[in-house]
């Protein structure tokens, strides 16, 4: 065990030494620590003296935690790409001198690690949607500890789903069943709520506040703990606590004690992960899912543009064009701003996170990685468009598709629909402009992080001038709608301009030597 | 006809190559020797403007930044990078627009018969075998009718008897006029096809010598008397 201890310490040690390397990456690494240390310190109002109390409020924050638990552990258990390791780590430990004990201590270290981090993400989750409550240390500790327990339990069922469904294929459908139970366990709760209370109308707000909901294995135990420690009813506390301990232990007793064959499939499944995994990083969003393939009549334009007509076709192979996560994606959009009545501006809001999260997506970057690009014969701009362009098109098809969509609800005239889809292409622009800038200036050593923040960059500097002027117009006591609607359109125009100039100073780098970083 | 003049590609202080010159003719094929880490795919990457560099590189007569440039010279990286999705048959209606050679078809179907590629044109590329994926490479950087070729370890991958017939294709395309550039390290494969090497090690180049030069001696022990066996 002391080697296998040893190999983790090594690796661990490699990562970091990795992320230290380059000034640029040390200097990202300890802002994004800082930025994480800020967040939690900022979001969560920890005093040590606050008495916390059972609220609406408080029950809603938590359910909102578990569901967002529940959409990572259930989506990680259904994925049809599993492994219990990297390759490397696979083919090391089952061909070497280890007892299975040993190679199970090692994954239970893993899956604690894995636990530890995903716990606090949800963390920093849950100080983002609790924003106005008030916490106390105790009932951070707390949380965090079952949410680490509730995590480790999903993980090791995963792990124990995948091996025993090595040796019988039949036991696939185990993950599915699983999750239905959930299902169904939830929904037995909204049904008993109901019988209780009697009232339809309220029935959202009393469910929220359901003590039905502690009967939900798992994710009831986890509210039952924290619902009883704001309470000070340390029995039930206690309760919520221990059901979690013995669930882990149940599970980690089965997945421990298993005894079918599964190493050679585990081995391959590794290769194969680490395979995919390696290709997500160097940006094949479609790495971990077997994509279906269509085929597709294909005609190609002449020169730069017979890129563009290859990106098309690919997005039409794996029907990217309008694909099923755009239109849920949108689809919640809409339910939630229709249902909220938040109004059109929230919908735009909306529209501009998912611009910004699907242009993340995009094969962009993996496209401008690739030196046939670079080798045809013909302008950089030209070049530069092309390759642009079917992101470009796709972001704006299903953006101006969904405008017209909430535009007949809320029954918007023309003229303004018009002005929130120009909006909208404004950002368009600049997130796609700072996706290029990002690649010109860090060249192969660019990441989606900085991509991200390039966007936050030039987003801002975009808006610098309307709050230049909002302010001069203020101190000058001459704001009027007039003034308004300048200082509105400045920062749209901007938008286009900056992005105009950002890209025709990076065409140059569709010449490839460029982008290739030293 | 490429020409490099006083090639330097610095990382940082370190120099991968250092004053570089050669040229590789018209209906000649030039083979850049060395062993592991001398700078051959560098200076191969230099040549398809795919490096920065310090120096002078000319392909067909122009600058290698050129758009001219581009349009005469076919590459054959060491790796294929190819499109995971697209077929056979699309990689080359791809290379035949962006290129815009006219009858690309015709062309390319003289070539996916050389490479006994034909059945396979409805594949997609990740359908490929290794060595598959190395011919589609070089179909691809040989259809465009390039008069200048890059390639860099070409070998790898291919079995015996697609070696024999890469090697064929490369002495037809130098007989009829393209100057062929070829990297490696695998000295007994291209030992019979040669018409010049340049030796390279630790980032210069130390020799440049003709076929008919060596006077009965193999480029095998001419090499390693060069390189102290490196």
């Amino acid at each position: 065990m002391k080697t296998l201890f040893y190999l983790w310490f090594l690796k661990t040690k490699a990562n970091i030494r990795n992320l230290f390397k380059k000034p640029a990456s040390a200097i990202f690494t300890i802002l994004m620590i800082l930025l994480y240390g800020f967040i939690f310190v900022s979001l969560f109002t920890i005093h040590n003296q606050t008495t916390m109390i059972v609220n609406y409020d408080l029950h809603s924050s938590i359910l909102l935690i578990i569901a967002f638990l529940a959409m990572m552990l259930f989506s990680t258990m259904m994925t049809s790409k599993k492994a219990l390791f990297f390759g490397e780590d696979a083919f090391y430990l089952f061909g070497g001198p280890f007892t299975r004990k040993q190679i199970m201590a090692y994954l239970t270290m893993q899956t604690i690690i894995q636990s530890l981090f995903i716990g606090l993400f949800a963390l920093v989750f849950f100080a983002g949607i609790s924003g106005g409550l008030e916490f106390n240390i105790g009932f951070i500790g707390l949380l965090l500890l079952c949410v680490f327990i509730t995590i480790m339990i999903f993980l090791v069922l995963t792990d124990y789903l995948y091996v025993v469904s090595i040796s019988d294929e039949k036991l696939k459908i185990l993950p599915k069943v699983i999750i239905g139970v959930f299902i169904i366990a939830v929904m037995g709760v909204l049904i008993g709520t109901y019988l209780e209370t009697g009232s339809l109308k309220t029935l959202m707000v009393d469910f929220i506040q359901s003590s039905l909901f502690y009967y939900v294995p798992v994710f009831g135990w986890l509210k039952l703990a924290l619902i009883g420690y704001v309470m000070q009813d340390a029995m039930m506390s206690i309760l919520g606590i221990l059901l979690l301990v013995i669930g882990l232990i149940v599970i980690y007793a089965l997945f421990i004690n298993y005894k079918g064959d599964f190493y050679e499939q585990a081995i391959q499944d590794s290769l194969e992960y680490s395979k995919r995994y390696k290709s997500l990083k160097e940006g094949n969003q479609n790495a971990m899912k077997d994509v279906k393939v269509k085929t597709v009549h294909s005609r190609f334009y002449d020169g730069a543009y017979a890129v563009m007509s290859k990106n098309l076709i690919l997005m039409k192979k794996t029907g990217h064009i309008i694909s099923m996560s755009d239109l849920i994606s949108i689809g919640i959009y809409v339910a939630v701003t229709i249902f909220s009545g938040l109004g059109f501006g929230f919908f735009v809001y909306m529209m501009i996170i998912w611009v910004f999260s699907s242009l993340q997506n995009s094969e962009l970057a993996t496209e401008l990685k690739n030196y046939q690009i670079y080798l045809i014969p013909d302008k950089p701009l030209k070049k530069l468009i092309a390759v642009i362009l079917p992101t470009f098109i796709k972001v704006c098809a299903v953006s101006i598709l969904s405008f017209i969509v909430i535009g007949i609800y809320y029954q918007t005239d023309i003229m303004t629909l018009l002005m929130y889809i120009v909006n909208l292409l404004g950002y368009i622009c600049v997130f796609i402009s700072a996706s290029v800038l990002t690649l010109r200036i860090l060249k192969s050593r660019s990441s989606r992080l900085f991509e991200n923040m390039m966007r936050m960059l030039i987003m801002i500097v975009c808006a610098l001038p309307s709050v230049i002027l909002t302010t001069y117009f203020i101190l000058a006591g001459s704001m009027n709608t007039t003034m308004f609607m300048i200082v509105s359109y400045s920062s749209l125009v901007l938008n286009f301009i900056v992005s105009g100039v950002i890209l025709l100073s990076c065409q140059n780098m569709m010449n490839g030597r460029e982008l290739k970083s030293e | 006809m490429i020409e490099v003049n006083h090639l330097t590609k610095r990382y940082g202080d370190f120099k991968a190559v250092e004053d570089i010159q050669l040229i590789a003719d018209s209906s000649k094929i030039t083979i850049l020797l060395g062993p592991n880490g001398a700078g051959k795919s560098t200076t191969i990457k230099s040549i398809a403007n795919l490096l920065k560099f310090e120096g002078e590189i000319k392909v067909c007569g122009y600058s290698n930044d050129t758009i001219a440039a581009k349009r005469c010279f076919g590459y054959v990286p060491e790796t294929p990078v190819l499109y995971d999705l697209l077929t056979v048959e699309e990689h080359i209606d791809f290379i035949g627009h962006a290129y815009q050679v006219k009858d690309y078809k015709q062309k390319a179907e003289k070539y996916l018969e050389l490479f006994k590629l034909t059945e396979k044109r409805k594949k997609m590329a990740k359908e490929l075998s290794k060595g598959m994926t190395q011919k589609l490479s070089m179909l691809l950087a040989i259809m465009i009718e390039p008069t200048a070729l890059l390639v860099d370890e070409p070998m790898v991958g291919l079995d015996p008897a697609s070696i024999e017939e890469t090697l064929q294709i490369f002495r037809r395309l130098a007989d009829e006029g393209c100057a062929i550039l070829i990297s490696t390290h695998i000295i007994d494969i291209v030992s019979e096809i040669f018409d010049e090497a340049y030796i390279m090690n630790r980032g210069h180049i130390i020799k440049h010598v003709k076929k008919d030069e060596l006077q009965g001696e193999s480029l095998k022990e001419y090499f390693f008397e060069l390189t102290d066996g490196d």
